[in-house]
């Protein structure tokens, strides 16, 4: 064996490591809720509630009988309305750096700290969304499973007496169908109201019968990231930040929210001139007088409301 | 240290823990019981507290006063009945069996009362959950406003709940310790009269006025079946503590008897009163405020103050003036040493 070469034992080099210069993903969970809702924006300068109406249905029933040949009109009908205030907040969420972090760092420090507060912004907003849903959106409990808990598991039953619910209130659905075609193990999905739930339900959902995953649609044209399938005239949307209520079952357990919701049912409210604002303040305006620190954030001015009670509803379920 | 907030309030007839949302974030607190430094004292009584971030929560600094001169004499640090931060955003809810041992009754009485093994931190108004019931299995997995006609060290009634036929004997509970962040809520109906105008019940205190509409989602367990699907106008509330109802201006005379389930059905859909917007004609004849049901996030971040005598919310009738203040920076590391 040859002697006297040279290794790193004697060699080392200088700097023992590299820095990659492309981060790593964010996690990021998918936004879901805001999916369905309705966008709307309110003026600058209009106050703090964005009032809307809408006339309620007339009734049918006078008018069945026939007017005769008395000349006389029947008693006029009185139309009513009902109105929907959403009052808008602001919120806002910001990072003070020192110079120094951008100083010493190898990575494009500013950068990333962006791209993460423009990833906590729309948590945020769609976050709201889903706490404005749990608190205000009318119940139904799984009843059909087998778990012996209250909500039980997802059924088909449940489901479709869900979707039932919303179509006997004239609920619209939001996706057309989607046609069968010839490609093998795919399966036409019928017109549907778009359900919002946790993705811990994705296993249990597969237990449901007749559930379609979404990689047998006859087409995946118009199917988001987080579609996990579809059971009758609903089509899942899952996410980690699905709702979720601790303890809230008859045995203690997690109950699981899933909103199904109908076209129009439920808004999201802009401030015009603030819907969402980047906020940077080098350290020369924000540090102080060393302008030590820099300032980054965001802010946006925005409201959550349910737009009809009748088409939106909170399928709870366990597992 | 900038001073962020600073205000006043008086202590009821009853003291009660004191909540006070702050917009942003506090790094000090402070509190001065101006009703007790001005009286004469013969025992010790804290008339000044102060909380720091860092304190764990509930701990607080006091100090006392303990005789007829002016001067806060003692200092004593407590690690509870202080100053706990809170944020309403945090939805999880509190200890299993509130730290203690679970259910061992669930009284046959109206309302039922309930047996728990202690309620420390508990007052009449908390909410709570029940689950896994043994018999009146009817009241697991709802939440329950309790101890508005019962209350004690180890009891509490369910305030809204009505008759109880039959006892229950275990299970657990949690305490639930602030309402979901938007308004207005959906509630869980236990009573529905049958009257030209409808008197509604529900489990937890029901936060609706005057002027705003609800719809009802009532299943076949609950009776009343022909109410499902309606909405209707909030007439009147009646928000006295023990009773926690509102009249709704729908005619259920002809409707079957609302019926809260009995134990062992299970499971089932609750009934469910939903917030349906606004009846603007109504509260312009009736000079409401037109705008109250509007959804709304009234969550908030902020500090509670615990009440009683040697505590930062004092004691009945007490006035108290109260300072938040905020740090440019909070240096949490070790003191750096002398010979660095």
């Amino acid at each position: 064996m040859a002697t006297g070469i040279t290794t790193v034992a004697q060699v080392a080099p200088p700097i023992p490591v590299s820095f990659l210069n492309r981060m790593l993903s964010i996690p990021t969970p998918l936004n879901i809720h805001g999916t369905c809702a309705n966008q709307f924006t309110m003026p600058a300068q209009g106050g703090n509630i964005l009032r809307m109406r809408r006339p309620n249905r007339l009734s049918v029933q006078q008018a069945k009988a026939p007017l005769g040949n008395t000349g006389i009109n029947p008693a006029p009908i009185i139309p009513t309305v009902t109105d929907i205030d959403c009052e808008l907040n602001l919120y806002g969420s910001y990072m003070l750096v020192q110079e120094q972090v951008v100083l010493t760092s190898q990575d494009p420090v500013l950068n990333w700290m962006t791209n993460q507060l423009g990833i906590q912004l729309r948590e945020v907003e769609d976050e709201l969304i889903r706490d404005m849903l749990l608190a205000s959106a009318g119940q139904i409990n799984c009843v059909g499973g087998v778990n012996g808990d209250n909500p039980t598991e997802f059924t088909a039953t449940d489901i479709a007496g869900a979707s039932a619910t919303l179509f006997n209130a004239n609920a619209y659905t939001i996706a057309t169908v989607i046609e069968g075609q010839n490609k093998f193990g795919t399966s036409p999905v019928r017109n549907s109201y778009f359900a919002m739930g946790n993705s811990n339900l994705s296993q249990s959902l597969q237990n449901v019968d007749g559930f379609i995953h979404s990689a047998q649609y006859p087409s995946q044209q118009n199917i988001l990231e987080s579609e996990w399938g579809s059971v009758q005239n609903v089509r899942f949307l899952l996410s980690s930040i699905g709702s979720t209520s601790p303890n809230d079952s008859f045995l203690g357990q997690t109950v699981y929210n899933t909103f199904l919701a109908g076209m129009e049912s439920y808004g999201f409210v802009r401030q015009d001139r603030e819907s969402a604002q980047f906020v940077y303040l080098p350290p020369q305006i924000a540090g102080g007088n060393l302008a030590l620190n820099a300032s980054l954030g965001w802010k946006t001015r925005n409201g959550q409301e349910i737009l009809n009670d009748a088409w939106v509803l909170n399928l709870r379920s366990s597992i | 240290m900038a001073i962020i907030c600073a205000g006043t309030f008086t202590q009821g007839a009853t003291a009660t823990a004191i909540r006070i949302p702050l917009v942003s974030d506090v790094d000090r607190f402070t509190v001065y019981n101006i009703t007790q430094m001005a009286a004469a004292q013969t025992t010790a009584v804290g008339v000044q507290y102060y909380w720091q971030r860092g304190f764990p929560q509930g701990a607080q600094i006091e100090y006392l006063k303990s005789n007829a001169g002016n001067a806060a004499n003692l200092t004593q640090y407590l690690t509870s009945g202080g100053f706990t931060l809170i944020d309403t955003t945090n939805q999880q809810p509190g200890a299993l069996n509130n730290g203690s041992t679970g259910i061992s009754n669930i009284s046959a009485a109206n309302p039922p009362v309930v047996t728990v093994g202690d309620t420390t931190g508990m007052s009449p108004g908390t909410v709570v959950r029940l689950y896994n019931t043994t018999g009146a299995t009817q009241y697991g997995g709802m939440d329950w406003t309790v101890g508005y006609n019962t209350f004690s060290g180890t009891n509490f009634d369910l305030s809204y709940a009505g008759a109880n036929a039959g006892a229950g004997s275990a299970g657990s509970f949690r305490v639930i310790p602030y309402n979901p962040i938007f308004y207005p809520r959906i509630r869980y109906a236990t009573s529905i009269s049958r009257a030209a105008n409808a008197v509604v019940v529900t489990s937890v205190t029901h936060g609706l006025n005057v002027g705003m509409k609800v719809s009802f989602k009532i299943p076949a367990a609950f009776g009343m079946v022909e109410l499902d699907g309606l909405t209707g106008t909030v007439i009147a509330v009646n928000n006295t503590l023990t009773v926690n109802s509102f009249t709704v201006d729908i005619d259920t005379t002809g409707f079957t008897a609302f019926a809260f389930p009995v134990t062992g059905v299970q499971p089932f859909s609750p009934a469910v009163v939903v917030p349906a917007g606004e009846d603007n004609a109504f509260a312009q004849n009736n000079d409401l405020n037109p705008y109250i049901g509007a959804y709304k996030n009234v969550g908030y971040i902020g500090i509670q103050l615990a009440a009683g005598a040697n505590s930062p919310a004092g004691s009945a009738n007490d006035v108290l003036y109260w300072v938040a203040e905020k740090a440019d920076s909070v240096n949490t590391i070790n003191p750096v040493s002398l010979f660095l």
